[in-house]
């Protein structure tokens, strides 16, 4: 039947074209007029070519708000990132191996601060501080972030746990392991994968909130803060976060991809 | 003989069971109190809070179910919760529309490629929340890129704020915001779905439209299901994208907790942030009895 063959290929040319317009176009359409801003030789986003200059990428270096911002996020991030994966490893373990009544509870308990939307956490925690007369500063918002941290490395860790056959650890422990070596040497190992992916996640979503520290943040400001809090308000600086958005993009990119490349994070 | 034998073991198995229980207890308490600490307990205060008399910087402890009252009746307040509604509806929907035959192409047409492509497409949306939403309100902003490109071919004089300051503007940016949060749902439910059951329907003669329609969609709920938990239920408490690109009729439910807090009408601010609490929680209490809680778990 060629009249069969024809209209698959035309599904299938259909299809490609699709595809390759939505994501070169729609997805990468703003990302690329970020970088070809940072490097225009113009503060204003006239659709002109200016010359080439790195002065926006210069002027990073005198905003040290901007700098500062950048520091807190990461400091965060490193803080949200450890403190979590050591309370939500634990959990994974229990809810894949236990069942029961109590075991289904607790996942529920878990994850309703990770299904609902986030500005709730903000708002909860933002009374919270406020009420108890705690002075909003990064630690809070880190203790914020943390919330919703501790079930999404839940989440990603879970179902490799389930995965893990159960007789490859009792096989260790026949043959005379103990469960620290057995945890050490050989379920560790097995679910490295998915530990570093939560970890790389965890710090990627935290670096990246915006609405939990808005409302749990004090004087000092990470970077989506800093960026929503000078938007509009001060003129002339949009070129100088093209030029931070770019690096930061280019060197996110470049490690996640590497990352997944080497086969150490399981993305998806 | 081996009856005593096997009565040690069972002691020895029910102490070793015990010090397995003693050990994942021991393992979850902090997790479960730090949930408790700076999650349930802001909650319960929070739900409190929005039972008492409004009033700025302190708390009357005065009890009334009058601000949920006045978030149904006072049109103020029930305008927006309708427009956010409809904003993350419009959205969603319109996602799973651009979405769909992209995992569709990814797992079926080019399944070699699309794991490589996917991982393009997820690369610029693993760290760069803010950036993006700032990167649209510099094309469609008032003096943004779409404006001066419009005027420099002379087809406006003036800048346009229709692009800026829209109901349309927040949805184009959902919509790029969480694309391939959506696309990655689909791509893996898709590919996991077997060969041997499309060449099957294929030897008993099904065409191709009988095969979406019959296999591909139905097989494709779970994927609906993550939607719901990844785009609608977040989005509606969205933020940052109805406040630097929505304006006057994009404005969103997050935008009004935010003026509540920030004027610190916590009462108010209370009320909106325990409705939206409530509604997520119904909303994934429906999805779940719809779709199943196996489907959570489908990959």
């Amino acid at each position: 039947m060629p009249n069969e063959t024809i209209k698959n290929k035309l599904i299938k040319w259909s299809l490609t074209a699709y595809t390759i317009i939505v994501i070169g176009f729609f997805i990468y359409f703003p990302i690329a007029i970020l970088y070809i801003y940072s490097v225009n030789n113009t503060p204003y986003f006239i659709p002109e070519w200016r010359g080439f200059t790195l002065q926006w990428f210069m002027k990073i270096f005198e905003r040290s708000d901007l700098i500062n911002s950048i520091w807190n996020s990461l400091v965060i991030a490193l803080l949200v990132t450890s403190v979590s994966m050591a309370m939500g490893i634990p959990p994974s373990f229990y809810l894949v191996r236990r069942k029961g009544k109590i075991r289904d509870i607790y996942f529920l308990y878990l994850m309703i601060p990770f299904i609902i939307p986030w500005i709730i956490i903000g708002v909860a925690d933002f009374i919270f501080f406020w009420y108890m007369g705690i002075e909003k500063s990064l630690l809070t918002a880190a203790l914020a972030h943390i919330v919703y941290s501790i079930p999404l490395i839940v989440v990603i860790i879970t179902p490799r746990i389930y995965s893990l056959d159960p007789s490859i650890e009792e096989a260790s422990m026949d043959l005379g392991a103990d469960e620290l070596t057995t945890f050490r040497k050989v379920t560790f190992p097995l679910i490295f994968p998915s530990i570093a992916s939560a970890a790389i996640i965890t710090f990627a979503w935290s670096f990246d909130n915006f609405i939990i520290s808005y409302f749990t943040l004090g004087n000092e400001l990470t970077w989506p803060v800093w960026i929503f809090s000078v938007i509009g308000k001060v003129p002339r600086i949009m070129p100088v976060i093209n030029a931070m958005s770019v690096i930061i993009i280019t060197l996110s990119s470049i490690a996640i991809y590497t990352l997944a490349k080497k086969g150490l994070t399981e993305l998806f | 003989m081996s009856e005593e034998k096997g009565l040690s073991q069972i002691t020895n198995n029910t102490t070793k069971n015990l010090i397995k229980l003693i050990r994942y207890v021991l393992g979850n308490i902090p997790g479960f109190i730090y949930i408790l600490i700076m999650f349930y307990v802001p909650i319960a205060i929070l739900f409190a809070i929005s039972l008492t008399k409004p009033s700025k910087y302190v708390v009357s402890w005065e009890f009334t179910i009058e601000n949920y009252v006045k978030v149904f009746t006072e049109a103020t307040y029930y305008r927006i919760l309708w427009n956010t509604f409809l904003i993350v509806a419009v959205a969603t929907i319109l996602l799973i529309i651009v979405a769909y035959p992209i995992a569709y192409y990814l797992a079926r047409v080019a399944p070699n490629i699309g794991d490589r492509l996917l991982l393009f497409t997820i690369i610029p949306v693993e760290i760069n929340y803010l950036i993006r939403i700032y990167a649209w309100r510099v094309i469609l902003g008032e003096n943004g890129f779409l404006n001066m490109l419009l005027i420099s071919l002379g087809i406006i004089q003036k800048p346009l704020t229709i692009f800026f300051y829209s109901w349309f503007a927040v949805v184009i940016v959902i919509i790029h915001e969480y694309l391939p949060y959506v696309v990655v749902p689909f791509y893996l439910n898709l590919r996991g779905i077997p060969r041997e059951i499309y060449e099957a329907a294929m030897d008993l003669g099904a065409s191709r439209l009988q095969i979406l329609k019959t296999i591909t969609l139905p097989l494709s709920k779970p994927g609906l299901l993550s939607v719901i938990f990844i785009v609608f239920i977040p989005t509606l408490g969205e933020f940052a994208i109805p406040s630097l690109v929505g304006g006057q009729t994009g404005l969103m439910l997050g935008n009004l907790i935010d003026r509540y807090l920030s004027q610190f009408n916590l009462a108010i601010g209370a009320t909106l942030s325990f409705f939206l609490l409530l509604f997520s929680i119904l909303v994934s209490i429906i999805m779940i009895r719809i779709f199943g809680y196996e489907a959570l778990y489908a990959r």
